[in-house]
């Protein structure tokens, strides 16, 4: 996905928190390491991406898939993009299959017609998950698999990562960064940016690593005194 | 398939009820049943509009002024001699600004829904009780509906269950109607998701201003072929809400089975009838199920207390 922003600046009144982004294009197949300190604002940042800032924006210049934003609402709404982070809340009372359904972007077709589900359709679940299993019964590993997957079923555009396996034992990481490398190769995928968030170095290498087999470019961002800079 | 236990104990408590009634009052179970089944249908309607509103975390008693508030406007209208379609169609116009007064006051004042649907409700009813003391009680206009238009309504009545039926179809089958109860489960959740809570909040409020609106005329039109009193449906609000309760679905938004729901809604009917039958006091069985009912919102509350420790 192509973004650009000019003079981005977000803030949080209550707390004076800013952030000042003064220019930032984004471009299709490309991967992005985002470093900084604790508290300064890249899951902010992300959530800004997403839609879901709850701050206050304002910006100069606003362009994603040449279209030009003047709204952050409108944004929200035209943008298809997916977050993971380690903590991110599911529905508790509806099963993996439901939490799985929910991630896709159709609106209103009936269940059995949307063919992006028929590889992981309502019964089967995930791999070692069935699709029955009540959410609230499952481990926070399991939960990390409904996360991760509800995202990439959507197949969005800009995938933004949050500390997506801050909280995994190294089997689960694994299979994480195999299923990104494995949605970053596969048809679903159309001329995605991929944006990680991490304090280990570990995370990066995998993201880079995944960025040189299936021909991504990669750059690293950092987030220095409440900037963000290249 | 806990939904569907509830739904089977319900229909086994039922069935038992009925017998026991048949024997004590001495009458026909098959008879007792019919009569149950007509009348915990149409109550059903206002119980499903109940549930949709409170599946979305909110809750909505305003049908104790909505239900003679519609009847009043059809012996208005019938007062100015409209046409019996022409009288439908400003009542469902009626119904939709209702129902959008509700969402946008509820929308701007989230978490007072039950104190907006409260001030709806008295409104509503004043509207009804001042209307009728000054016209239909004082010689002006019967309160009663006008035969042909209890005969054009008793035309439309067999096609009316299509509404309630589309509603909960599209509620279990689609990914939208899916989506609907997700937001009132979890709004965080479905903030990340971007699913946005105004709008299903909008479709709660009109998908229940329409049951409650077509479901006001049954009763009144179909049900007591044309009579209206200022009081008419009194009740019916707090037995809805308890309908939606005994069906397993959550005060605090989220899951509902309709199901469950249309099973629950023939307990507590049957329940009444059961009263009247052997010969019990109308006001103990109100005293008994708002007792029940503000037992499990205490038990609800606790659970949520429980969760976040």
């Amino acid at each position: 996905m192509e973004i650009l922003i000019e003079r981005l600046e977000l803030t949080y009144q209550s707390s004076g928190w800013k952030l000042s982004v003064p220019d930032l294009k984004l471009l299709p197949n490309c991967a992005l390491s985002l470093f900084g300190e604790n508290m300064s604002g890249k899951s902010s940042f992300l959530s800004f991406l997403h839609g879901i800032f709850s701050g206050s924006s304002s910006w100069d210049r606003f362009i994603a898939q040449n279209r030009r934003f003047s709204s952050y609402k409108f944004f929200r709404e035209g943008i298809n993009s997916g977050l993971i982070t380690q903590s991110d809340p599911l529905f508790e009372s509806f099963s993996v299959s439901e939490n799985l359904e929910l991630g896709t972007n159709r609106i209103s077709l009936p269940k059995s017609l949307i063919p992006f589900l028929g590889r992981h359709c309502r019964k089967t679940g995930l791999p070692g998950l069935p699709g029955e299993s009540p959410v609230c019964e499952l481990s926070s590993g399991a939960r990390a698999l409904v996360r991760s997957h509800r995202t990439f079923f959507n197949r969005p555009d800009l995938i933004l990562l949050d500390e997506p396996v801050s909280n995994l034992d190294t089997r689960r990481r694994e299979e994480f960064w195999s299923d990104l490398d494995e949605y970053s190769s596969s048809d679903e995928r159309v001329n995605s940016t991929i944006i990680l968030v991490s304090h280990y170095e570990q995370d990066h290498e995998r993201l880079r690593e995944i960025a040189r087999n299936r021909n991504l470019t990669h750059k690293s961002l950092s987030i220095v005194n409440g900037v963000l800079k290249r | 398939m806990r939904d569907i236990k509830r739904s089977i104990y319900i229909a086994l408590i039922l069935s038992f009820g009925i017998f026991l009634v048949a024997v004590l009052a001495d009458s026909d179970p098959l008879k007792i049943f019919s009569h149950l089944v007509r009348e915990g249908v149409l109550f059903f309607w206002i119980a499903l509009a109940a549930a949709l509103v409170i599946a979305q975390g909110k809750i909505d008693i305003s049908y104790f002024g909505q239900i003679p508030f519609y009847g009043m406007s059809m012996l208005v209208l019938q007062n100015f001699d409209v046409e019996f379609v022409n009288s439908l169609l400003v009542l469902t116009l009626l119904t939709i600004m209702i129902a959008l007064i509700q969402w946008a006051l509820v929308c701007r004042l989230p978490g007072w829904s039950l104190i907006i649907s409260l001030s709806v409700g008295f409104t509503l009813s004043g509207i009804c009780i001042a209307t009728s003391n000054l016209f239909f009680y004082q010689g002006g206009i019967a309160s009663t509906i006008h035969p042909d238009w209890v005969s054009s309504w008793r035309e439309l009545a067999p096609y009316l269950p299509m509404i309630p039926l589309l509603i909960v179809v599209w509620l279990l089958t689609t990914l939208d109607g899916l989506r609907f109860l997700a937001v009132g489960e979890n709004s965080v959740a479905a903030n990340y998701l971007k699913l946005s809570k105004p709008k299903y909040l909008f479709l709660a409020y009109i998908m229940s201003g329409v049951l409650a609106g077509v479901g006001s005329l049954e009763l009144i039109i179909n049900f007591s072929s044309g009579g209206w009193s200022p009081k008419i449906g009194a009740g019916q609000e707090l037995l809805a809400v308890a309908a939606v309760v005994v069906s397993g679905g959550s005060l605090r938004g989220g899951r509902l089975n309709a199901i469950s729901l249309l099973m629950s809604c023939l307990l507590i009917v049957g329940s009444r009838t059961a009263a009247n039958r052997i010969g019990g006091d109308p006001e103990l069985f109100l005293l008994l199920m708002g007792t029940g009912l503000a037992i499990v919102v205490v038990l609800e509350a606790l659970k949520g207390t429980e969760v976040k420790r």
